[in-house]
């Protein structure tokens, strides 16, 4: 248990449009929780909501979001936080997330989750807007690691001790990709496992699972594949480190049938039992980082 | 500003994003703009060149949001070809850089946008292949309207209780629409041709026929019902919110019939309306 007394939710897959038909000819959902991208929900009233209110009566939900764009220096975007709020009275999801990054500065949204220079300056700054949000939400926000393609000249911490002088500072939650972890490790040349080592263990609420590509001279979270067998390495070691945390599998690309999606879930149990799957990371000339077109369907 | 400010360092890689041309343009634009040059901004020294670690979020950001379009304009998609698409959809992306954290919002001003680049031409097949995919998009962009918007679910739809007929035109009675209710004008009879197409991409193109249509949801349901001249001012002028006969009132004054021939109509067409989702009576 982690020291936010937030619950191990078990093994979980992120909702997509494109298994609404299944789910809802289905009684039995096949996964112990759910994991929404808050903002598909936030001003939709069709049939996705109908949806989410189906499966929320049978399982657990967690709103996960992309668009708190909490290391920017634009002022917090209020409306969105209120609708945030309003999402949350109605959903009760077990609790909400987002990511150490920005999303947009000067009234753009690139739509992409962007790295900040990690410093004492930006920690400061980065603190200031979880405190704002925690406030706001009334609840610890959860904080995922990003994977990032470059690293700034003005960089002076290491992205593990500012994530964990994060949660020192302003008792947020942590949610740990691991796929990430490795994708920035292999692109930044750090010691992924020795990340993992210094995250503060009773933070970790929640682990992501996901699947990349390799371009020859970097990696891209492209969401589209099976987990690799290195991703597969560091899932096993975060579990072991925080003594179980709920367990999600992101897949936003090229997405699979529901019961492929399961299975590759099913694995996650697997690993903890002993049983570490074989997988490479597929190659390619080049690839789409964090690809969100899944967003824009609303499932009819 | 001191040159490692963080909020320079952010202001400077938006403008990257949003920048036009390839990369070197992009950053000879934001060193213009910011005064901060790649070298000093992005660390080195590492596996990858500094140039195509930002590549991977220049490139990826046009990208990422060209396949979003495709996403919400899947039968535009279709009528354009996947590369003639994406060329609209970067010249797009490149003029409206998003400016809300909803992503629905990107494609909001799609249509218009190719409305206004479609190159004139002379000729009446000319004409038709340039204007329709702005008809198109117009007609997918009330689709995803309709789809999403707050509708009728959820509670009692219907005629109302004890109303006969001729009931429906009574002075207490008022018409309501759901926001997911969409009314178009379109210069073609843009689903009959998309339905066609769909069946065979041979489908020869529309000849130009004005077509109003109402556009809404049932039971989660997409409606799409189109509507007659009466029909689309009778709709329009209950968006005020004012009774059956003002609504009739101003359809007769817009479309020029006698109020009592609307009424006629109303009453043989108000059950289609409320079958399709575009109304309820209280
Ligand atoms: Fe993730």
């Amino acid at each position: 248990m982690n020291s936010l007394g937030l619950p191990n939710l078990g093994f979980g897959v992120g909702l997509r449009a494109t298994h609404f038909p299944y789910l809802m000819s289905h009684d039995d959902p096949l996964v112990d929780w759910f994991e929404i991208i808050s903002e598909n929900f936030l001003h939709n009233h069709g049939y996705a909501r109908h949806v989410l209110a189906t499966l929320a009566e049978k399982r657990p939900v967690v709103m996960h979001g992309v668009s708190l764009n909490l290391g920017s220096y634009d002022p917090l975007n209020r409306d969105y936080l209120a609708a945030l709020k309003d999402l949350a009275n109605w959903l009760q999801p077990a609790w909400i997330s987002d990511h150490l990054c920005w999303t947009g500065i000067h009234g753009v949204n690139s739509h992409d989750l962007l790295p900040l220079p990690l410093n004492e300056e930006t920690l400061q700054h980065v603190s200031n807007r979880i405190d704002q949000v925690q406030e706001a939400l009334g609840r610890p926000l959860i904080l995922e690691n990003p994977s990032s393609y470059l690293t700034f000249s003005s960089s002076t911490i290491p992205e593990a001790e500012f994530l964990a002088a994060l949660a020192g500072r302003t008792g947020c939650g942590l949610l740990l990709d691991v796929n990430n972890v490795y994708v920035s490790a292999t692109n930044h040349g750090f010691d992924a496992q020795a990340y993992i080592q210094q995250l503060p263990a009773d933070r970790i609420v929640q682990v992501h699972l996901a699947g990349h590509t390799d371009c020859g001279d970097c990696l891209v979270d492209t969401h589209d594949q099976p987990v690799p067998t290195p991703v597969w390495e560091l899932y096993l070691l975060a579990q072991r480190r925080c003594g179980g945390a709920a367990t999600l599998l992101e897949w936003d690309a090229a997405i699979p049938a529901y019961e492929e999606l399961v299975a590759e879930l099913n694995k996650a149990r697997g690993v903890l039992a002993g049983a570490m799957p074989t997988a490479a990371v597929r190659q390619a000339e080049d690839a789409l980082s964090t690809p969100i077109a899944f967003q824009v369907a609303v499932g009819r | 500003m001191k040159r490692d400010d963080p909020a320079r360092i952010q202001a400077w890689l938006k403008t990257v994003l949003v920048s036009r041309g390839d990369l070197a343009g992009k950053l000879t634009t934001a060193a213009s703009a910011h005064g901060l040059a790649l070298a000093e901004v992005v660390a080195g020294g590492y596996g990858a060149s500094a140039e195509r670690r930002l590549d991977v979020y220049a490139a990826g950001y046009v990208l990422r949001l060209v396949a979003c379009l495709q996403e919400q304009y899947p039968a535009l998609t279709a009528f354009m070809g996947e590369a003639m698409f994406a060329v609209f959809a970067k010249a797009y992306v490149v003029t409206h850089p998003p400016d809300s954290w909803r992503l629905e919002h990107l494609g909001r001003r799609f249509p218009e946008f190719l409305r206004e680049t479609r190159p004139r031409q002379a000729d009446a097949a000319g004409e038709t292949f340039y204007a329709l995919p702005a008809e198109i998009a117009r007609f997918e962009w009330a689709k995803s309207q309709a789809l999403t918007a707050p509708g009728f679910e959820g509670a009692a739809v219907g005629v109302v209780p004890g109303l006969g007929p001729l009931g429906y035109l009574g002075e207490a009675c008022s018409v309501e629409l759901p926001d997911c209710l969409r009314l178009e004008t379109l210069r073609y009879d843009v689903p009959t041709f998309l339905a066609a197409f769909g069946a065979d991409p041979k489908t020869p193109l529309p000849a130009a026929r004005q077509t109003h249509l109402a556009v809404s949801r049932v039971d989660y349901r997409l409606t799409v019902l189109e509507v007659a001249d009466w029909a689309h001012a009778f709709l329009v002028a209950c968006r005020g919110g004012g009774s059956v006969q003002e609504a009739v009132a101003a359809s007769s004054q817009a479309t020029g019939q006698k109020a009592s021939a609307i009424q006629a109509y109303l009453m043989l067409w108000l059950p289609t309306a409320i079958q399709f989702g575009l109304l309820r009576l209280r």
